[in-house]
Formats: C-alpha cells, structure tokens, sequence
C-alpha cells in the first residue's frame, strides 16, 4: 500500500468560506488525493478545483466526463473547456443536509510531460453517485490547489485534505 | 497510512449476518479506508456485501453506479447496508471481490457519508459480474466511528479466506 501524508487540512467554520488555496505543494510524492467532505450552503451550487496560477473564470483548459446514476438512471455528463473540475457536471450537487465525499485521484502531479488527469467518485446518497475523470491542459507541476464554491458557502464542519502519494 | 485492524476466516466460513467485525478503532485518524477480499456463501449468482457501521445495519440510505455489461441501478434504501457486490458459490472456486470503501472524517459528529467500490469478476455467470460504485450515508447516527461488520447483506454467511484491513488516514 502507498503511504498518505497529510500535505494540508482546512475545517470550515462560521458562514463565509467561499474558497480555500492549498500553495506550496511538496514535490515528494507520485500522486495527489483530494478528500472533500463538504456541503453547499446552497444546493444548486457546487464546489470546482483549479489549480496553479489558471484561476480565471474565463480559462478553458479544463474538462470533466462522468458517468452519473441518480438511482433510476445513468447517464454521461461533460464539462468542457471551462474553468475548473466539478464534482457534478450538470445544474448542482442536489440536495444533502449531510457532507457529501468527492475523492479526487490526480496521477503524476508533477510530471512537466504531462497534461494532468485525474480520476474522481463523487457521491450524494439523496440525489445521485458519479465516477468521473478529469483532465487539465498544463504540463506545469501541480504547486498549488484552489478549491473555489460557486455560489453561497460551505457549511461549518466542511473539510478538505490533500494527501502526497508515495509508492511503498 | 497505518494498519489498523484486520481480520479474516483463514480458519472457517460464517453463517448468518455473522461476518468480518473490526472493534476498537482508534479515534486518532482523519479518515478511514478499507480494504476487503470478499466471497459469500448465498447461491444463485451473486450476493451483496452488507456494511454495518457500529455493528447497526439499519437508516443508511445509498445511490450507487453499477455496471455488469449493461449499466443498472439501484435506489436509496435498497437492502439498506448494501454497500456492493460480491461472488457467491455458483461462481469461479476460489473468486473473492476486490472491496474499498473510504469514510472522511470518521471522527465526526455528522451523519457518516462514505463511498464504496466493489468487483466480483465471475468467469462463470457474466451476470454476476459487477462493477459498483455507490455512496452510502448512515442518517440517524452521527456518533464516531468506533467498529464495523463487514457480512452477507442476505445473511447468508461469508466464505472462508474471506478478510479485510483498515487503515487510519491521518
């Protein structure tokens, strides 16, 4: 099994986190796990990942494919050339009155070779589960993480973690 | 990453909901994941993994993606620890499943949400092949995570060699 280290934790608290910057990610390790455990103040909102200094609105270097079930269902959704990774491509997360788990798995955070992929499962037990993959537009070695929430904030008791990957 | 728990049935088969039960976690981790090689004792084709978290099997609630060759679902509530699949004997002697389910903030005082992602790979019947991820939520407890049952969601029993690793994420 690899090692996790902790690389950066961050809790929530009161009502005004809207976003959150993990910088100066150790380059040590093979891989990247993002553990969001999180909940919208608002439910047609969601929670994107950027990194490095491609934190504009208007850049359109990244895209994420899920395969989606909402429990009667499934379907593919895709977020193209937009801005960020989303947990859910679509209009939301649904509705959760608990912290809902995004997993992110980036491969070869920093290798310059590289365009940066991303594999990810992303689950609200009330409205659907997703596997998605993700990838960006960058051979630059991922340095820092910016978590952003769209609309609204994240409620107190929301976390996130990064974890370095290190082949035992 | 550190080994937490284990347990297996190097010395026999369960019955029942009697299955794989880790107690006494630490409540020094940030996260939990775990790992299971799983194989139940149900016939037919296929049985589902049952997780019980505090040893409790009941008000979870789940969606999950599930796909055996044609994608199929599964809606909230349905055998409500169901936490994904695993072979059963009418499947390859000797085919246990590939099972992970990683819970954040184990330690909390929320509802726990976790995922779950599960194989069973049958040589034999491709309809007891399954490929599943789910996430699960336990509503009603949001006491700390202290033990686990890993069984049949049928109860019908575990095979032997069947097993399972915890380990506290920090």
């Amino acid at each position: 099994m690899p090692t996790y280290d902790n690389l950066g934790t961050v809790t929530v608290s009161g009502s005004s986190t809207t976003t959150h910057t993990f910088s100066g990610i150790s380059q040590s390790y093979t891989d990247l796990v993002v553990v969001c455990h999180f909940r919208p103040s608002e439910n047609t909102s969601q929670t994107y990942i950027q990194f490095n200094s491609d934190t504009s609105t208007s850049s359109t270097n990244y895209s994420t494919i899920s395969l989606t079930s909402n429990g009667s269902s499934s379907v593919a959704k895709q977020h193209r050339n937009i801005y960020g990774w989303y947990p859910s491509p679509g209009p939301g997360i649904g509705t959760a009155t608990y912290l809902m788990p995004w997993v992110v798995h980036i491969n070869n955070y920093k290798n310059t070779n590289l365009n940066k992929n991303a594999v990810s499962r992303f689950g609200n037990a009330s409205s659907f589960s997703n596997i998605l993959t993700h990838s960006w537009r960058s051979t630059a070695a991922i340095t820092s993480i910016k978590l952003t929430q769209e609309s609204g904030y994240w409620i107190a008791g929301t976390t996130f973690t990064i974890y370095g990957l290190k082949a035992s | 990453m550190t080994l937490i728990g284990t347990a297996n049935l190097n010395s026999g088969s369960t019955t029942g909901s009697t299955g794989l039960t880790i107690t006494g976690i630490p409540q020094t981790y940030k996260d939990l994941l775990i790992i299971a090689s799983l194989r139940g004792q149900r016939g037919g084709t296929q049985d589902g993994v049952g997780f019980a978290l505090n040893e409790n099997s009941s008000t979870y609630s789940y969606i999950g993606v599930h796909f055996n060759g044609g994608i199929t679902n599964q809606n909230t509530n349905y055998e409500s620890f169901w936490a994904g699949a695993m072979q059963v004997t009418e499947n390859t002697a000797s085919a246990y499943n590939n099972h992970e389910i990683y819970i954040p903030n184990y330690t909390n005082s929320f509802n726990k949400s976790y995922i779950q992602n599960s194989i069973a790979n049958s040589a034999i019947n491709a309809g007891a092949s399954q490929i599943s991820m789910t996430c699960n939520v336990y509503t009603t407890n949001t006491n700390a995570v202290t033990s686990f049952r890993l069984q049949s969601a049928t109860a019908n029993g575990l095979t032997q060699y069947s097993s399972v690793f915890v380990y506290g994420i920090n």
